[in-house]
């Protein structure tokens, strides 16, 4: 039987949200340009995933 | 239109021409385009802006001028936001003392070709504190986690505007 508490996550979990946590330090070191152009695909990404849930495109 | 980062530096260049024509007396960039240049990509439609505004006779708070001087170069302004090449910009005057201060004390920083003054990492944190909203207290612990923050300025920041009890409970 498992005998991991709740708050326990499996080593595996727990390797994947600090891979996760290095990520966001990388992205929050680059340079203010390329994350304003990472802004964009956010933009676009969230407008699609809008169009497919049937709400209306944001207007500017 | 171009892309977001030309159309952004665009609707700076224009914050920028008010400063230098008098129409604001000072500005900082703040909210998530603010945050940005401490932690990492945060999705948002808009550009937060606040501003001093020039010393007049009168204690009533107006942003008719910025609205004229922006419409007089051909932009739109609705529900109070400016919307300069597709981007919604929002012009907030400061509102108590802990964001003049900011406004005041901002860094400059570089975007593009343009220089720009941006509220620095400790004063985003006491402002985010101070009004406490869920997306604030989440976007705090990126800061937490992330920025290079002076830990003694944002003390003394937190003192002077009397936040120490807020941090503490944050911290819990």
């Amino acid at each position: 039987m498992d005998d991991r508490r709740d708050d326990q996550l499996p080593e595996w979990a727990q390797k994947m949200f600090r891979a996760k946590a290095q990520r966001r330090r990388r992205l929050a070191g680059l340079p203010i340009e390329e994350k304003v152009r990472i802004l964009g695909d956010l933009q676009e990404l969230a407008d699609a995933i809008r169009a497919i849930a049937g709400r209306p495109k944001r207007q500017p | 239109m171009g892309g977001v980062f030309e159309r952004l530096e665009q609707a700076l260049i224009v914050i920028g021409a008010m400063k230098e024509e008098g129409v604001i007396a000072d500005y900082a960039i703040g909210g998530a385009i603010a945050a940005m240049f401490y932690v990492e990509p945060i999705l948002t439609y808009d550009l937060d802006v606040f501003i001093l505004l020039p010393k007049t006779q009168t204690t009533v708070v107006t942003l008719s001028p910025i609205y004229e001087y922006v419409r007089n170069r051909g932009y739109d302004v609705r529900d109070e936001h400016i919307n300069v090449e597709g981007i919604p910009v929002q012009m907030i005057p400061a509102y108590n003392p802990l964001v003049e201060e900011a406004v005041a004390e901002a860094a400059e920083m570089t975007y593009g070709c343009t220089t720009i003054r941006v509220l620095r990492a400790e004063h985003l944190v006491a402002i985010m504190l101070q009004t406490g909203r869920p997306k604030d207290r989440e976007r705090m612990a990126q800061f937490l986690d992330v920025a290079d923050m002076d830990v003694g300025s944002l003390t003394t920041v937190l003192f002077r505007h009397g936040l120490e009890r807020k941090w503490q409970e944050f911290q819990r």
